[in-house]
This record gives structure tokens, C-alpha cells and sequence, in this order.
């Protein structure tokens, strides 16, 4: 059928028709914040969001992170111990291909504006803990990070800091203290 | 107007042999597959309401879709996930193509559209050349569907208008482009000291770099700068036939660069992927017969000592 089409005049201008405006949304997509691009998404965004041309290539962009991160669950256990549970990580060669969306996810959930994400890792930690036999009281997600110093003499990191940022007592109805 | 309106014919319509459509697939089958494979750890924890997102995000008032979003059970999700490793398997071997490039590109959104706290830009032009694929027509050749129906020209590669793999070439422009934009406002990338923060940056990092690169400021600067420039090479210069091998052979190495120092999941093989779109149709012909002669070459070798003992 596509051969069809582009065999015929009106079949070339309603495929010149498709891919102008694709071009043009796909550019429109990746321009800088301006007026201009707020106009045009207007028109653009309903095609970009159909067709999942969403599109974003600022790795390490506008900077590269100068933290490095981490986020750990503190899950305290009925018998009064305490077990620390982290982001699944996978070996070097072949694991990097499956981890990294976990480190997406913890460069996600760090953050206090996504707040909304928090109760569920909490309970998804508990549950974790439970499958092993455990009985879990209370999750408490805590980020940890260090600073990356400038390259050049001297350290190149500063030390661990950690920040408890959210607890979930699990009672009959989870409590939870942000 | 008729020279605006030819050259514009040549640019998108002009017909090629289809061999680098069928490079390309091949070339994503393969990511295609890797990637669906690489969601099985954690297919529970990122999309079951077991997991860490119980619900799909609520897409109210846009055009967004996702069939996990409609069809939330663990069942589905188990359904739709065999889908996505068959349509990735069939586009891999040309069955069916089109229609794997159709089921493929609908499960791999779904599961996107499902928790999109998990996707880098990796993921994200995984899902833009899928939309792509499915212009393609890479079935034509070297696939199960041409040998069902013409065994005999398995390997001949028909003609067809060029326009799908235009907006790949075009994509990866705008890709480097908008990369260099977005890099060229911060600090670090025009201090020269960005890839030495990327490098040291422990959870997203993978095999080691000697410290000697990442706490020189000489060769922070080199690989800074040096970065920036490929970057926009390949994103300008990638149009000037003489200069477009040189500056994609330079991005290869970039992209190779980064697999091994950074753990970025599949953007490196899918900006390679990418690539493919701009290699020439005897290139890509090369390419495919010389895989088959080396193909079978290791199967001949492997099977005469089979034959030797039936001797």
C-alpha cells in the first residue's frame, strides 16, 4: 500500500504533507524555551503525545550532576532490628543495561517534588522485606549523597551526607511523616 | 519553483535499494530485542501495582496512550510483555514485519507511558526510531516473510522511496543539535570540566576511568570541548557526503566511549541504530551478503566434521 502511495502524485504530497509536519514538530519539540516554541507546541503537542515523538537530549545537560547519589530503606522489624534495603544494582557488563532505570527512578524520587512517589517506594520496600520472611514495622527512605569537587589538585569528593525524607509506619492503615 | 519542487522530490522520494532499510532493521531488531530483554528484573517492580508505581500516571486532557494504563493486571502485563519479545523477535527475522513494527511500537509505548520514572534518553529513542520502523519497508529482503514468498530473491534488495529513513537522518541532526543547545547554557561544558563530573558521577558510572583522566583539567578540557565538537559536527556536517563517514566514524567512538564509562542503557546502540539511516545502499549490501558468506562459512566449518563421520 505505502509503495502504492508513493506512486502517485497525491500519494507523494499526502506523504510530503506527513513528514513536513513531522520535521517541523519534531524541531519545534526541541527548541529552546521561547515564544516562539510556545506557540507552536500549541499546534504540535497533540501529534508529539499521539505519536510518542516526545523527545529530550540533554544528557548531562545544561551541567553534569555534581552530587553523586544514593537512597537506601531503613526497615525496622517487628523483633527491634533493622535491615537496610538499596536500589537494585546489576554487575558492570551486562546488568548496566537493566539497573540504570533503577537509577533513574532514585534520581527521580529523591526530590521533593515528586513526593507523590514516596508512599508507594516505601510500601514496595516493605513488601520486599516481607517476602523474605520479615515482618516490617516501619520504612524510613533516606537520600544519601557526595559532593564532586572541581578536577585538578586536592580531594576529588567530599564526604557521605544523608537525609532521612519520608517514614511509613505500618500499622492496620499506614501512618506516614514526610 | 519546479527546481524547489524537484530537488524536494529527490530529497525524500528519490528510490534506493532497500538494503539499508534492511541494515536498519536488523540493526534494531537486535536493540529491540536486548531492550525487551533488559526489562524482565524488574517487569513487577516498574509496572505491577505491586510495584513501585501502583497506577499508571493520569494523562488527563492529552492524547496520551498506554494499553497497561487500560488494562492494569498482572495477567496483561505478562501478555502484553510477550508481545513485545515476539514483535522484537519477528522484526529481528522479517516475519510479519510490518505488523511487528506495529505491535512492537504499541507495547514499547505502553510500557513507557506506564512509568515514565524509569526511562532515560535512551529509552526515549528507542520508542522515536519504533515510530520510525514503521514506515520502513525492511521486510523486502533477508527476512522470513520474503522467503515465504520468493525464496529465490531472499537476497535481492527491490527499490523503494527513501523518505523513512530521511526522518531517521534528520532525527539524529536535530538530536545533536538540540544536545549541543541544551550543553552550551550550563557552566561546566564551557569551563571544560563537564566529562570530568560526568565520569566521577558514581551511581550512573560502569567500568572505571583512571583518575588520571578525570582529575587532569587538560584532559577534562580535551574531552569537554572535544565532545562539543563532535556533537555538532555530526549534527551539521552529517549532511556533506565527503565529510559525513568521518564525522560518523567519530561519533561510533563517542558513543562507545560513553557505553563503557556511563551507564546510559541502550542510547548508545540506539543512536547507532540511527546511524544506519545514512549508510549507503551498497554499503549496507556489502554488509548484509558479507554477514551471510561469514554466516556460512562458520556453518560449513561446523558442520564437516558432522560430515566426515557419516563418510
Amino acid at each position: 500500500m505505502q509503495q502504492r502511495l508513493e506512486s502517485t502524485g497525491a500519494g507523494r504530497l499526502a506523504i510530503s504533507v506527513f513528514v513536513l509536519f513531522t520535521v517541523f514538530s519534531v524541531a519545534v519539540w526541541n527548541l529552546p524555551t521561547s515564544e516562539i516554541k510556545t506557540k507552536s507546541l500549541k499546534v504540535v503537542r497533540p501529534y508529539i503525545t499521539l505519536t510518542s515523538l516526545d523527545q529530550n537530549w540533554g544528557v548531562f545537560s545544561p551541567d553534569p550532576r555534581r552530587i553523586s547519589i544514593d537512597m537506601v530503606a531503613r526497615v525496622q522489624l517487628a523483633d527491634g532490628t533493622e535491615e537496610t534495603l538499596r536500589v537494585p544494582r546489576g554487575n558492570d557488563v551486562y546488568g548496566a543495561y537493566w539497573d540504570y532505570r533503577w537509577w533513574k527512578w532514585a534520581e527521580w524520587i529523591r526530590q521533593d517534588s515528586q513526593d507523590q512517589l514516596w508512599k508507594p517506594a516505601a510500601l514496595w520496600f516493605a513488601r520486599k522485606a516481607a517476602s523474605e520472611g520479615k515482618e516490617p514495622t516501619r520504612v524510613v527512605l533516606v537520600r544519601r549523597w557526595y559532593d564532586l569537587l572541581p578536577p585538578g589538585p586536592g580531594p576529588s569528593r567530599g564526604p557521605w551526607h544523608e537525609f532521612p525524607f519520608y517514614t511509613l509506619t505500618l500499622t492496620g492503615s499506614e501512618e506516614e511523616t514526610g | 519553483m519546479s527546481r524547489v519542487v524537484d530537488a524536494w522530490e529527490r530529497f525524500w522520494f528519490a528510490p534506493v535499494e532497500a538494503s539499508t532499510f534492511v541494515l536498519f532493521r536488523l540493526a534494531f531488531g537486535l536493540v529491540a530485542l536486548g531492550y525487551t530483554i533488559s526489562l524482565a528484573p524488574a517487569l513487577f517492580a516498574f509496572y505491577s501495582d505491586d510495584g513501585i508505581l501502583p497506577a499508571q500516571p493520569s494523562y488527563k486532557g492529552t492524547l496520551a496512550w498506554g494499553l497497561l494504563g487500560w488494562f492494569p493486571s498482572d495477567g496483561a502485563l505478562l501478555v502484553f510483555y510477550f508481545l513485545l519479545l515476539i514483535s522484537a523477535i519477528a522484526l529481528l527475522v522479517g516475519l510479519q514485519t510490518r505488523v511487528a513494527a506495529l505491535v512492537f511500537f504499541v507495547c514499547l509505548i505502553s510500557f513507557g507511558r506506564r512509568n515514565p520514572w524509569v526511562l532515560n534518553s535512551g529509552d526515549l529513542l528507542v520508542q522515536v526510531l519504533a515510530f520510525y520502523m514503521l514506515f520502513m519497508p525492511a521486510g523486502l529482503a533477508v527476512s522470513v516473510d520474503r522467503w515465504l514468498k520468493e525464496p529465490r530473491s531472499l537476497w535481492d534488495f527491490p527499490a523503494r522511496a527513501i523518505w523513512p529513513l530521511r526522518l531517521v537522518q534528520v532525527q539524529v541532526s536535530i538530536l545533536y543539535i538540540a544536545a549541543v543547545w541544551a550543553k552550551v547554557r550550563g557552566t561546566t561544558w564551557n569551563d571544560g570540566t563537564a566529562v570530568s563530573y560526568a565520569f566521577r558521577i558514581e551511581d550512573v558510572s560502569r567500568f572505571p576511568v583512571p583518575s588520571f583522566v578525570t582529575d587532569s583539567l587538560v584532559i577534562s578540557n580535551l574531552l569537554t570541548f572535544g565532545t562539543l565538537a563532535v556533537e555538532l559536527s555530526i549534527g551539521i556536517l552529517v549532511w556533506n557526503r565527503v565529510l559525513r563517514p568521518w564525522v560518523l566514524l567519530l561519533g561510533v567512538g563517542l558513543h562507545l566511549g560513553i557505553d563503557y564509562a556511563v551507564r546510559v542503557g541502550f542510547f548508545s546502540y540506539a543512536v547507532l541504530v540511527a546511524y544506519v539511516a545514512f549508510v549507503p545502499p551498497d554499503v549496507a549490501r556489502s554488509v548484509i551478503l558479507g554477514g551471510r558468506d561469514m554466516l556460512s562459512r562458520v556453518s560449513l566449518l561446523r558442520l564437516r566434521p558432522q560430515a566426515r563421520k557419516t563418510e
